[in-house]
């Protein structure tokens, strides 16, 4: 596969290199408009395909500001061969500003934003832009429109790059050139954790992956390579006329891009040459009928058959197919083999390991004079009018697995959220190993140890069981063997060696559950926060992973901070417990305290197993 | 004064259409939670088969409205079989994304039929009424009761009927909705058709005041989207509100502040500004954990 692709690629620039010794110089012309778009349709690829980011407007968000660049360089005196490299670079600032504008916004807010903010460049900035500059260049003939300004093709030497073929070279290396970065890394971390918080932004945050300078990173990456396409596409037009930039070739080229396939640098390549050569290639022969303005209708057409049938476009057509219809997810169904897997490990450690350590530890007495993990002082949150936790206070020390218990509402979710850094308190304060983090942001408090999973089950659904893990080891900061032989270490002390090539959306729910608990170890947490790991498992599920919980702890020693409905659960692994109740600490003690603590038993408990040893009861008596 | 409330007046009747657009937007996003790029490009379409009957061939406008609102609907009907419904289980930024290629398409039938030339469309009416030394073109006066009474239908038909308290329940909680029995499908085609119906009106109704080109009618629909941000993307009388709202002030734009562009601009400037103000808090929200819409 990795040799098929380079197989390919070599082909391809061997092909590129020859081509204007082969073809005609209108042909070499073309191409060069192919690999100019090439570089534009990369610039989407980083910006939506990578980070998620819709940008709607890129011809003039990028392309164009790449053009005045490059102009507004070669007018200050830059040689033009060097106002072509470095105009990309002058766009920076531009970009920054609408990447820290845009960053605020997601989805499809985003695509509003860069719609509005680029039409204001297309048809005020520009526009006005071009006239004045059409009006103080001297000796500038404008033959098209009052707002054309003429931009020379580079030099270099006497030669000189400015016939058909030398430019050729030159947008061709400098295409090379920047391909080569962007591939590069698009392979490593970086391009992972991009790829990471495209899907789950909340979960990548938690993952400690810093989910805001990535996305303005990818943004500022993605208009520079625009930048460096638009100085090129100024220098082959030699000149830039305002309405070339245009939501027309906006639409278009994401058109081309998503066709291409929008999440790989191959996609961009076939999408510069579908944009460029389509038009040439139909414009004769049979054809025909599709030339001109009627090649929108291909575009248009190809665009939602891509989306509908082949969301990674051609470049990933031998890729899984079918994947955002969602319609491999084979839903709950049991997978014998990892509750098989589960179950082994559960009766091969029995109920032991959990009762051992909790020997071990149980001493409620001393329990504050051991050295501190989390300490949550006196929380107070309201959302609006609902006051969800109104002074609540808990202390973890290391290594302990503590329960938080409590009546749907009590506040346990915002409590959690409040720890990990998704939710930031009105009053109160969140100690982590005695340090204070109350303002620190989620995923720089990923970095200083918390890891959680969420009631919900929160995977990277078009990465493997494996490549989710080996998602998840953002923070490790390893290369990329090392994560890998961590992920397989994890994979196989959680019972998941067997469906480490699998997809999330194949497994049953008893399995995400340990995913989850994979992924958020995977940064070896000093606290692991689990929020509600029992729920929609039977008995037999609940039972497995709390052998599985309770060994991982023996094995990594981190400490656990539960919140579980599931007492059988809470009775064998929590060594202490405690209960909330509208945002307050109502009780806390050893598992067995709590059974016997009437106020516990009135609130919460006690209502709850009455209803349910009664519940049915009643019911057959009112029939 | 006067001059004042003649700009606001003028900027009333292109509020009027942009409502009708946004209005579309809107019943769309309420009801797919799809952002549609291509109300713009229906309205233009319409305009064109209008434009074709009533000026190019000179059929009187009582033929060639109804007929034109009938090409609307095929539009709207077409566009969910189409592109839609293949796409129902992808997420709303793919059917999004798709919307744009429908743009294409439609921009590239235009493009054959009329060969994209702008042209100018014959008014339903060229009269006058005066009050004093205001005045305003009937055009523009029907244009805005058009808008009323199809904000006033809307809220109804959304509230009070069994298909829009579907299309209502859609809105809120989609899985929900289909559990009491709301067909999905059914919900995404009567939308369409709504939506494109109230495009075609828009399209019809001022472009005679503007000019008839294949894009014309997409930068109103851009302009619409501060309305329907203003109305956070729910509610249709806001929506309205807002519309009006951002025409007179691109009116009154174009009156008194004399920056080239700045006329066209100002409903992008102040789809931005909107977006900077009620960032969050619109339909279009920051994603959310544990909402149970994922499939699982």
């Amino acid at each position: 596969m990795v040799t098929g692709r380079r197989g390919v690629t070599l082909a391809l620039l061997a092909a590129l290199a020859a081509a204007p010794a082969i073809l005609s110089g209108y042909w070499t012309f073309v191409l060069t408009l192919a690999v100019i778009y090439a570089l534009l349709a990369l610039s989407l690829v980083v910006v939506t395909g990578w980070s998620g980011q819709l940008n709607l407007h890129v011809a003039a968000l990028g392309f164009g500001w790449g053009s005045y660049a490059a102009f507004a360089l070669v007018t200050y005196g830059l040689p033009v061969t060097w106002a072509l490299v470095l105009a990309g670079l002058l766009t920076i600032p531009f970009a920054a500003v609408v990447a820290l504008v845009a960053v605020r916004f997601r989805g499809l807010e985003l695509a509003i934003a860069t719609l509005a903010i680029g039409l204001i460049f297309e048809r005020l900035v520009f526009r006005n832009l071009g006239e004045s500059l059409a009006r103080s260049a001297p000796g500038v003939t404008t033959p098209f429109a009052s707002s054309f300004v003429s931009m020379p093709r580079p030099t270099i030497g006497g030669a000189g790059f400015s016939g058909d073929a030398p430019f050729f070279y030159f947008c061709l290396v400098l295409a090379v050139v920047v391909f080569a970065l962007v591939w590069n890394v698009g392979r490593r971390a970086t391009g992972r954790s991009l790829r990471a918080l495209r899907e789950r932004e909340v979960l990548a945050e938690t993952l400690g992956i810093p989910v805001v300078r990535y996305r303005i990173g990818a943004f500022v990456g993605s208009i520079v390579i625009a930048g460096v396409a638009g100085a090129l596409f100024a220098s082959f037009k030699q000149g830039i006329a305002p309405d070339s930039y245009n939501l027309d070739l906006s639409f278009q080229i994401l058109a081309a891009t998503v066709i291409g396939g929008i999440y790989s640098p191959g996609g961009a390549v076939i999408g510069g040459g579908l944009m460029a050569l389509l038009p040439e290639v139909v414009r004769s022969g049979p054809l025909q009928i599709f030339g001109g303005e009627r090649l929108f209708l291909v575009f248009g057409v190809g665009m939602i058959l891509v989306l509908w049938r082949l969301p990674a476009g051609i470049a990933g057509w031998r890729g899984r197919r079918g994947r955002v219809n969602g319609e491999d997810g084979s839903g709950e169904s049991i997978d014998e083999i990892s509750v098989g897997a589960l179950t082994a490990i559960a009766s091969s450690n029995g109920n032991g390991a959990a009762g051992i350590v909790r020997r071990l530890y149980h001493s409620p007495t001393d329990r504050h004079a051991r050295r501190p993990l989390l300490r949550v002082d006196d929380l107070r949150v309201r959302f609006g009018g609902v006051v969800a936790l109104d002074g609540a206070s808990l202390f973890v020390p290391e290594g302990e697995i503590c329960a938080l218990i409590g009546p749907n509402g009590a506040g346990k979710s915002t409590l959690f959220n409040c720890v990990s850094g998704l939710v930031t308190p009105d009053e109160g304060r969140v100690y982590l190993q005695g340090g204070d983090v109350t303002e620190v942001s989620a995923h720089r408090r990923a970095a200083f140890g918390i890891g959680r999973t969420f009631q919900t089950v929160e995977v990277f659904r078009e990465l493997t069981v494996r490549e989710n893990l080996i998602a998840a080891g953002y923070l490790l900061r390893d290369d990329d063997r090392v994560v890998a032989e961590r992920a397989d270490a994890l994979l196989s002390s959680l019972g998941l060696g067997t469906v480490a090539d699998q997809l999330p959306g194949d497994l049953p729910l008893g399995s995400l559950r340990a995913v989850q608990i994979g992924m958020a170890l995977v940064a070896r947490p000093r606290l692991l926060l689990l929020d509600e790991p029992s729920a929609g498992l039977d008995d037999r599920q609940t039972a497995s992973l709390a052998s599985l919980i309770s060994q991982a702890r023996a094995e990594y020693g981190f400490g656990v901070l539960l919140v579980e409905h599931d007492m059988t659960m809470v009775a064998s692994l929590a060594e202490h417990v405690y209960v909330l109740d509208f945002g307050r600490v109502i009780a806390e003690g050893t598992p067995q305290d709590i059974r016997n603590d009437p106020l516990v038993l009135e609130k919460y408990l006690g209502a709850d197993w009455a209803d349910a040893q009664t519940a049915p009861r009643r019911r057959r008596a009112a029939r | 004064m006067t001059n004042f409330l003649q700009y606001a007046a003028t900027g009333l009747a292109g509020g009027f259409a942009t409502a009708l657009l946004a209005l579309g937007v809107v019943m769309i996003y309420r009801s797919t939670r799809v952002l549609s790029f291509v109300q713009g490009a229906i309205a233009s379409l319409a305009t064109y088969v209008y434009y074709q009957l009533g000026t190019a061939w000179s059929w009187p406008a009582w033929v060639a409205l109804p007929l034109a609102i009938v090409a609307a609907i095929a539009i709207g009907f077409l566009v969910d079989l189409l592109a839609m419904r293949p796409l129902r289980r992808a997420d709303a930024l793919t059917r999004t994304v798709a919307t744009l290629g429908v743009f294409l398409v439609i921009l590239a039938i235009i493009r054959v039929v009329w060969h994209g030339g702008e042209t100018f469309v014959h008014p339903l009416s060229t009269s006058i009424a005066r009050i004093g030394t205001f005045s305003l073109s009937v055009q523009q006066i029907i244009t805005g009761i058009v808008a009323v009474v199809a904000s006033v239908a809307l809220v109804w038909w959304t509230r009070r009927t069994y298909t829009g308290l579907g299309l209502s329940a859609m809105a809120e909680d989609p899985s929900a909705a289909r559990l009491l029995g709301v067909s999905p499908g059914r919900t995404s085609s009567l939308t369409w058709i709504v939506s494109a119906v109230l495009a075609a009106l828009a399209g019809i109704l001022v472009t005679p005041l503007l000019v008839l080109n294949p894009f014309q009618m997409t930068l109103l629909m851009v302009t619409s989207y501060a309305a329907a941000l203003l109305g956070g993307f729910i509610s249709l009388p806001l929506t309205l509100i807002g519309a009006v709202l951002v025409g007179a002030g691109e009116s009154l734009t174009t009156g008194y502040v004399n920056v080239s562009g700045l006329s066209e601009t100002f409903g992008f400037i102040a789809v931005f500004a909107i977006l900077l103000i009620s960032r969050g808090r619109g339909g279009a929200a920051a994603p959310s954990l544990g909402n149970g819409s994922e499939s699982w």
